[in-house]
């Protein structure tokens, strides 16, 4: 015989709306849940990629480098030498590393110095020989690239009037090569770096404030290098760079690991008579990948503290909806409730006979929130790439949300069933009245003070640190704007309730209908102005953070370089004209005396200048351009890192003294740490000190300021780029906490809405009957509409306002904290997130209208006779 | 008649609902007893307090003050659990809204088992059908509630409630919403229930249950008045 129970399980098919609402709840518990693991997952992999792609590939997979003796030396008499020494080492490392995925295919360099014969100025003669497999294809070829021989840089062959098919001579250590010139190539220092030479960086353009000299780079096959080489040595490397093609952390470790026994077999456990390490051929063994695998997790790491508390604050979001849906569902079943309730059933029974009769929807809605949390991670998450061990982890995540779903729809259903008969009310106004909002207040005060405030994360491995959002400053904040929103939703309720029994009397029945209505039930009102003004604070919060952190960042690794990009001239250059109105020269002096103090000095030119280098209108002290203006008077100067009193006024660079007038600041475009920075007009600098640095600096796209200073034949010789400041993924878990938060608002928004329309469809059946009856008393269908505009705008537009404050409050609480360089300058810089501000505001009225139009249309669709015929 | 007889009694009961926060009296010092057999009729205008003291003597609401017994239990002293299992065990309760009453997707000889099986029956439908028979639906079993008339649903409805034999029948107006005829048809299925040893406690203010009732106790603004 059928029972209620029996026939649950397909009862949910008649009630499509309750088994969308079950389903949506299911969904909203499961994908935050099941997305932690996959967006931490996909946040290591993303920064290991980050990692690999800043860096270098050859020096971040294998790099092998050595001496090639010539020829035999006394103590090894009978080892390979030359050529031969050459490809055995190869086929070692190919032998060795031919089952680790992930690398690319061996890539030979040797190389060598050699002087060009005959040449027009002997002086500058010399170059660095190299032979890299595959060089043809990575250079922009001026002239000539057929047949044997060498391959002169451009600038180099115009200085000493060489041109492709010329006969040249190239001396090593001892005895030259005849050779003819087989093509003339763009100077590797004048073109934009491409990936291929990167790990020949040093020896293409030397190291930054380097003293060793750096001669061109000319190229040439591997015989005609070790030909020059013969009678002394060669330098040799053998790379394989790191595939970053599908490549995470879990994916990366096993090749680290190869690396690391190549590593033993022949640098640390050399093979006999190939990577011998007897000076002076010892080799060199370089790789970068387990240090950037184990950042990656120690960003992981860094995530998990607060990507956790988020994730778990949205799954309960969603089980509050699930809870609602577990009361829409017991409403809907109210009268079957009521008969079997009244028959004695109790709420253990009913609420089985909810889990019954949901599961289904449940099951289906938490598949959809693994299957939207996995979407959703590979479409905007860092990166694509998950983990099979994460991907576990989020099945096991969707799974206990699936049962947590579902209990707190039977859970609530089956509370909802036991209270329809039998209660105690006086008891529920004692659980009304007691300070609920306490506990998150309080919360957020412990946590503040419990939960880990360092911005550095550090891994048991020497692989540094990693910046991050300290837990602190995402769990007490989200603590302090929940409970504040509830300390709200308690003031609206006592305003509310005050509002109901007062007479009001207003002219226009649209307001009047729709303060009636809010007052009619405070509860809900209140809720639903608190619901509403937790995700806007935690948006506003969320995005405000964000921007500032980045602000504040942007700014410091700016100001530390000065500008975008900073190039280091060899000789004094004039601005290229592509850069016009964006860039200006510099020149830098860094042994100075201001007073007894030792200082750097910056010559600018103070009508160009303010346009090349970096200025926040936040920053403390004058604007830039009024620093300028001081400038550009007769002596004028600006110095940071010390107070004016204390340097004394007079510079001095070398015998040469000038009396300033200084205006101090706490920060100057370019001051790096450690030496104060003085600021002069370029024409005083030159008067002084006429061999100082020149400098290019530029605002824009580092890559196209290099291609424009090549293409005007500025002689570069080093670039420094303030992007850089930021790389190697020491900022990257801060982004990503925070792209996380924001998706947490968002979800929190959908749960907003889908509680609104909860609210709705559960005074449907009133509003249907009100609007009948109206229409009765001559109130018409645009009236009503307006009401329910007002009544539902204005509960949102409340919650809008409330969670702007209560962001702002936030912000207030803890801006302090969004350096997370304090010992830079220039402190916090907060970023006032307007746009998103904006779009919070417009969201908030679409779907204020969308919701009053789509109740509006339901309440219109109603026929008198039924909506009068129906009483209950 | 001996207090064996009664199977339900209440005693000096009081009750009150909170109004904006004021209590507003609905029930004062009310005591009946009703007993085995016989139709105790609460008549009184609307609103005089029959409902609220139906579902005080049903176990659905507790009184403010007073006590009420059920076959000697006293069941104001019990837990809200205990009264539950009381319910199902002792008392069949029928609404005034048929809809409240019946099940939409079981047929009439489904809610008969059902409630059978609510008071420990095997639910195999055994004695559903003298039930049945006798309120005069038998030849509905296999209908819907959607497929009977309001006379019909309300007498399945006291078929449900009567099924597993509880000692205790409640009925609140079950004729408010029935035309002559069909009252007609309820208050004869009252009578047949009393008849078949339950205690049967009914409120109305309609004549026609009035007039089959053995006893009738009079309710006015919440208090019982002495019948002229």
């Amino acid at each position: 015989m059928p029972t209620p129970w029996s026939r649950a399980p397909l009862m949910l098919l008649r009630r499509p709306v309750v088994a969308l609402a079950v389903a949506a709840a299911a969904l909203l518990v499961a994908l935050p849940a099941a997305a932690a693991p996959l967006f931490l997952a996909s946040a290591g992999n993303a920064t290991l990629r980050q990692l690999t792609d800043a860096s270098c590939s050859w020096q971040s997979g294998l790099q092998l480098s050595a001496a090639v003796p010539m020829s035999p030396t006394p103590e090894a008499p009978d080892d390979p030498t030359g050529a031969e020494l050459v490809d055995r080492r190869v086929d070692t490392v190919r032998e060795q590393t031919r089952d680790l995925p992930h690398l690319s295919e061996p890539v030979v360099t040797l190389s060598t110095g050699a002087a060009v014969s005959p040449a027009a100025d002997p002086d500058q003669s010399v170059v660095t020989l190299v032979a890299r497999d595959g060089f043809a294809g990575h250079v922009d070829v001026v002239e000539g690239g057929d047949g044997p021989g060498v391959w002169l840089p451009d600038r180099f062959a115009r200085t000493q009037g060489l041109s492709a098919g010329d006969r040249v001579t190239l001396f090593g250590e001892d005895g030259g090569t005849s050779t003819r010139v087989a093509a003339v190539f763009r100077d590797l220092r004048s073109v934009p770096e491409q990936p291929y030479w990167c790990s020949l960086r040093e020896t293409i353009h030397g190291t930054p404030l380097g003293n060793a000299p750096v001669y061109p780079v000319a190229l040439a096959p591997r015989d005609e290098v070790l030909s020059v080489a013969e009678n002394g040595d060669a330098g040799m490397r053998i790379e394989r760079a790191v595939d970053t093609e599908g490549l995470t952390t879990v994916g990366g470790r096993p090749t680290a690991e190869g690396l690391d026994r190549l590593r033993a077999t022949t640098v640390a456990s050399p093979e006999p008579g190939i990577f011998d390490d007897s000076a002076p051929y010892g080799a060199a063994f370089t790789s970068s990948l387990g240090d950037m695998v184990n950042r990656s997790e120690l960003v992981l790491a860094a995530l998990t503290g607060t990507v956790v508390p988020l994730a778990a604050a949205g799954t309960l979001a969603g089980l509050v909806i699930a809870a609602a849906a577990g009361a829409f569902w017991a409403d809907r079943r109210r009268a079957e409730l009521t008969v079997l309730s009244a028959r004695g059933v109790g709420p253990v029974a009913l609420g089985g006979k909810a889990a019954l009769e949901t599961a289904g929807a449940v099951v289906l809605g938490a598949v959809a929130g693994w299957a939207g949390a996995h979407g959703l991670v590979a479409a905007v998450g860092p990166s694509p790439l998950v983990t099979p061990g994460a991907t576990r982890a989020s099945l096991v995540a969707a799974a206990v949300a699936l049962v947590a779903a579902l209990a707190a729809v039977a859970g609530v259903a089956g509370f909802r069933a036991g209270r329809l008969h039998d209660t105690r009310p006086a008891r529920h106004r004692r659980w009304a009245r007691v300070p609920w909002e306490v506990l998150p207040l309080g919360a957020a005060v412990a946590c503040w003070f419990a939960l880990d405030s360092d911005v550095q994360v550090r891994a048991a491995e020497a692989v540094g640190t990693v910046a991050r959002i300290p837990p602190r400053l995402i769990v007490a904040p989200v603590l302090l704007a929940i409970g504040l929103a509830m300390l709200g939703a308690r003031l609206v309720r006592w305003v509310l309730t005050r509002l109901r029994t007062r007479a009001l009397t207003m002219n226009r029945p649209a307001a009047f209908l729709a303060l009636r209505r809010v007052s009619a039930a405070p509860l809900v009102a209140s809720v639903l102005v608190g619901a509403v003004a937790v995700p806007v604070a935690l948006a506003g919060f969320g995005a405000t953070v964000t921007g500032s952190v980045d602000r504040t960042m942007h700014a410091e690794s700016q100001l530390i370089v000065g500008a975008d990009a900073v190039l280091t001239l060899e000789e004094r250059a004039p601005v290229p004209p592509e850069l016009a109105g964006r860039a200006g020269v510099v020149t830098r002096y860094v042994d100075a005396r201001l007073g007894d103090t030792t200082v750097h000095v910056l010559g600018v030119d103070p009508e160009t200048f303010a346009a090349a280098a970096f200025w926040d209108p936040a920053l403390p002290g004058p604007a830039l351009t009024e620093l300028l203006d001081r400038v550009a008077e007769p002596g004028g100067a600006a110095v940071a890192g010390v107070a004016a009193e204390d340097a004394g006024s007079v510079l001095t660079i070398r015998d040469g003294h000038r009396e300033l007038t200084l205006t101090a600041v706490a920060q100057l475009p370019g001051k790096q740490a450690g030496y104060p920075l003085v600021l002069v007009d370029r024409a005083l600098l030159e008067e002084l000190a006429p061999t100082a640095q020149s400098q290019l600096w530029a605002r824009g796209d580092p890559d196209e300021i290099v291609a424009a200073a090549s293409a005007a034949g500025l002689p570069v010789s080093a670039v420094a780029r303030a992007e850089d400041v930021q790389a190697s993924g020491v900022y990257a878990g801060i982004t990503y906490t925070f792209d996380f938060l924001a998706a947490v608002s968002l979800l929190t928004g959908v749960v907003i809405v889908v509680g609104l329309l909860l609210y709705l469809d559960a005074r449907s059946r009133a509003r249907r009957s009100a609007s009948v009856l109206l229409r009765r008393m001559g109130v018409g269908a645009a009236a009503h509409w307006r009401a329910l505009l007002l009544e539902v705008g204005g509960l949102l537009l409340a919650g809008f306002a409330a969670g702007t404050a209560l962001a702002a409050v936030v912000i207030a609480l803890t801006a302090a904290d969004y350096d997370l360089d304090p010992g830079t300058a220039p402190g916090t810089l907060v970023a006032v997130p307007w746009p998103v501000v904006a779009v919070l505001a417009v969201a908030t009225a679409l779907t204020a209208v969308l919701a009053s139009a789509a109740a509006q249309r339901a309440a219109s669709a109603a026929r008198p006779s039924e909506v009068l015929r129906d009483t209950r | 008649m001996t207090p064996a007889d009664h199977a339900l009694s209440c005693s000096r009961v009081s009750h009150s609902y909170p109004v904006d926060d004021a209590p507003v009296r609905a029930l004062a010092d009310v005591s009946l007893t009703a007993s085995r057999g016989a139709v105790t009729v609460l008549a009184g205008p609307s609103g005089s307090g029959k409902s609220t003291l139906l579902r005080i003597l049903g176990c659905l609401d507790r009184p403010d003050e007073g006590s009420v017994e059920v076959e000697g239990v006293v069941t104001t002293a019990l837990s809200t659990r205990r009264r539950r299992a009381l319910r199902r065990a002792r008392i069949g309760y029928v609404f005034q809204d048929p809809a409240d009453n019946l099940l939409g997707y079981l047929t009439v000889a489904e809610h008969v088992a059902l409630g059978a099986r609510l008071r420990g029956g095997d639910g195999t439908g055994g004695g559903s059908a003298a039930v049945l028979e006798a309120l005069g639906v038998a030849d509905r079993a296999g209908h819907r509630p959607a497929q009977l008339s309001g006379g019909e649903q309300q007498r399945v409805a006291l078929a449900f409630a009567a099924a597993g034999e509880p000692p205790v029948l409640l009925a609140d107006e079950p004729s408010a919403q029935l035309d002559r005829a069909a009252t007609g048809l309820v208050v004869g299925a009252l009578r047949e229930l009393a008849a078949r040893g339950h205690a049967v406690v009914v409120t109305t203010h309609d004549p026609e249950v009035l007039a089959v009732a053995d006893e009738v106790i009079d309710l006015v603004d919440g208090e019982r008045r002495e019948r002229a």
